[in-house]
Formats: structure tokens, C-alpha cells, sequence
């Protein structure tokens, strides 16, 4: 075929594509909606999943911070922080249970979860 | 100018084995002559055309067309032809004026020929009122008369018609009837293929006819009444292939 004739049809075939809705649509509208509703999609759940992230602050658990008052008060004002306390002696209650540690022969052991990734 | 020698074609079928469409087939058409090709469903008709448009390929034999080889100088032949069936499709979002454009472009027409050629062939098929519209949106007898228009378009000296008027309405059949006519008065090769005999008895200046793959009688009507002692053509023609297709039927 010569290259006359490749033009010819190809000219023929590009006037009935465009004439086409369903082509039309297909190649052109739903491309045009669709990559910047992803983009913009995409770009905002990124952004959204970092501000929650930073927003977020650690947990940290001092033992026995009643005997370092000055410590506990820098932290404290370094508002970084979510602090927790608690005495390195004493009997299970609720918040050493919730936070997995266990007295051992008046000794805190390393929680179970310590080693996780996240903290309960 | 048509010269068909000795035109064969076979097909493989996984279920049947070989089938023979068309068998060693020989006849000439003259210009300023039309040829009728007459058979029933399935006798080698429309096989015999295709091969002679270059849309098939013999498997044995060969045909000139207007002193072109089909098989060695097929784009030759093309150019020559002009194919014309009522299976033919048209590009349903071009319009009529495209669709024939866009033939003539192919067939190598520069372009103030082409425009004046499709003045022409419009204005001579009574087309203007629909130039512009789309193919989908043409009627039936539209879209033939546009058909029509693209085989016309190059000019060609031979005219393929495969069962032109099949499925179409009266008054359509009869202006492609009026068609042929003009292209024979114009002194084109004329072939065409039926199984409806009043316009073969209309039309041909020859007739062959085709059951089976083979031509098994070819001459001019008053010919094939003397020698079939018949005045009836579908007589005629019942005579000549009944016994073959009884014989096709049994094997």
C-alpha cells in the first residue's frame, strides 16, 4: 500500500472516530474528568493521612516519676508527649493492666507489647 | 472485457473435507454486453465473482479482466472493476458525498477530477438531497444509489454485479436494473449474478448457467430456447440443473 493511500484511510478513520459519541467519550470526556479527580483524590487522602499523623502524639510511661519531679515537669512543659506515671512499686490496677505491664517480685518487667509497633 | 480460464475454487471445511465451490469455469464477456450468471443458493455465483474482483483467489485457473491477470496483477484488475453487491456496507458516520470521495481517492482520482466525477455521478443518480447526510441516516434505496456511486466513481470499464436487487424493493431494483442498462449502453463489460429470472430476461445478452461449481450451459436467450426446445426461461433453467442438483442433493 502506498503511503498515499495509508493517508487516505487513515484520514477517513479519524473523521468517523470523531464523529463517534461513544469513542468520543471514552477517549476523551472520561480521561478529562477522571485524571484530575484522581490526582486531586489522591494528592488530599495523602495529605489528610500526614496532618493526622503529625497531629498524633507519642504515649510515654515513667516509672516511678515521683522521684524525679524535675523531669516529669520539663516533659510535661515540652507538651510533645502524652504522659503516663506510674510508681515502680505497687498492686495491678486498671491503667498497668490496660498497658500490658506486669509486676514481677516488686519489679516492672518489660510490657508484652513492648517491641510492637504501636502502643495499646 | 472478461476472460475466466479454466476458474477453480476449493475450501476446506473441518467437518465436510474439501468442498468444491466453482470447477474449472471458463466464459468471456464482451464490452457493451451484459453477462448473466444464473444459479441457484450456493452454486459458485458468487464465488465466481469475488474471484474475478480479486477479492478471492483461485486455486486453480485464472481470469483476465481487462487484459489483467487476477492473480499476477491484481491491483491492476482493481482499478479496473467496479464491485457492486446488496451486501456491500457503507461507513455509517461518513456521508454520502465522503463515502464516494473517499473511493475515488483510494482508486488514485486527483482532486478536481474527483469533484467533478462526484458532481456528476450525483446529479445523474438524483443524489444532492442527500450529499451531506450521514450513511446510518439514508433509507435503503439511498444508501444503494450511494453504493452505486462508489463503484461508479473511477470510472471503471468492467461492472461486477453480485445479486444486485436481492432483498431491496421494486422501485430500488428497478433503478439499479436502469443502472446496469446504462453502463452496457455505455460500453462497459457487464457481469452479473441472479436467481431471479425476469431480469435475466430483462438484461442479459448472455447467459451462463452455473449448479454445482460448473457452467454446465452458456448462450443467448434465443439460443438456449432452440436448444432446450423451451420459450419459459425458468423451463429452461430447471431442465438444465435439475439433474445436477438432484445428484448434489444425494452425494
Amino acid at each position: 500500500m502506498s503511503l498515499r493511500n495509508i493517508g487516505i484511510v487513515y484520514k477517513k478513520e479519524l473523521t468517523e472516530a470523531l464523529r463517534d459519541r461513544r469513542t468520543l467519550i471514552s477517549t476523551i470526556v472520561v480521561p478529562l474528568l477522571m485524571f484530575p479527580l484522581l490526582t486531586v483524590g489522591f494528592g488530599a487522602a495523602m495529605v489528610s493521612l500526614m496532618n493526622k499523623a503529625e497531629r498524633e502524639t507519642p504515649k510515654v510511661i515513667i516509672l516511678g516519676a515521683a522521684d524525679s519531679p524535675h523531669v516529669l515537669a520539663d516533659l510535661k512543659n515540652w507538651r510533645a508527649f502524652n504522659l503516663w506515671t506510674l510508681p515502680l512499686t505497687g498492686r495491678i490496677g486498671s491503667s498497668t493492666k490496660r498497658l500490658g505491664l506486669q509486676w514481677k517480685s516488686r519489679r516492672v518487667s518489660k510490657p508484652t507489647w513492648f517491641g510492637r509497633n504501636r502502643a495499646p | 472485457m472478461i476472460e475466466a480460464r479454466g476458474l477453480s475454487k476449493r475450501f476446506r471445511d473441518k467437518k465436510r473435507g474439501e468442498i468444491r465451490a466453482v470447477e474449472s469455469v471458463s466464459f468471456r464477456c464482451e464490452p457493451g454486453k451484459i453477462y448473466g450468471l444464473l444459479g441457484a443458493n450456493g452454486a459458485g455465483k458468487t464465488t465466481t465473482l469475488r474471484m474475478l474482483a480479486t477479492i478471492l483467489e483461485p486455486t486453480d485457473g485464472t481470469a483476465l479482466v481487462c487484459g489483467y491477470d487476477i492473480v499476477e496483477q491484481p491491483e491492476k484488475v482493481r482499478a479496473s472493476v467496479g464491485f457492486l453487491s446488496t451486501a456491500t456496507a457503507l461507513y455509517p458516520r461518513l456521508t454520502a458525498q465522503e463515502m464516494v470521495e473517499y473511493f475515488g481517492r483510494l482508486n488514485g482520482l486527483d482532486e478536481p477530477t474527483l469533484k467533478k466525477r462526484v458532481d456528476d455521478i450525483f446529479k445523474r443518480l438524483d443524489m444532492d438531497g442527500f450529499r451531506d447526510r450521514r450513511c446510518d441516516k439514508l433509507s435503503t434505496g439511498m444508501k444503494q444509489k450511494t453504493s452505486i456511486a462508489r463503484t461508479l466513481i473511477h470510472d471503471p470499464p468492467v461492472m461486477i454485479f453480485d445479486e444486485p436487487t436481492l432483498g431491496l424493493d421494486i422501485m430500488t431494483a428497478r433503478t439499479i436494473i436502469a443502472f446496469i442498462r446504462e453502463c452496457r449502453d455505455l460500453g462497459k463489460t457487464v457481469i452479473f449474478s441472479t436467481h431471479v429470472m425476469s431480469e435475466v430476461e430483462k438484461l442479459c445478452d448472455v447467459i451462463g448457467i452455473i449448479q454445482g461449481g460448473e457452467l454446465l450451459a452458456e448462450g443467448s436467450l434465443p439460443q438456449l430456447r432452440d436448444k432446450y426446445a423451451e420459450r419459459d426461461l425458468e423451463e429452461i433453467f430447471v431442465k438444465i440443473v435439475a439433474p445436477h442438483y438432484v445428484q448434489a442433493e444425494a452425494s
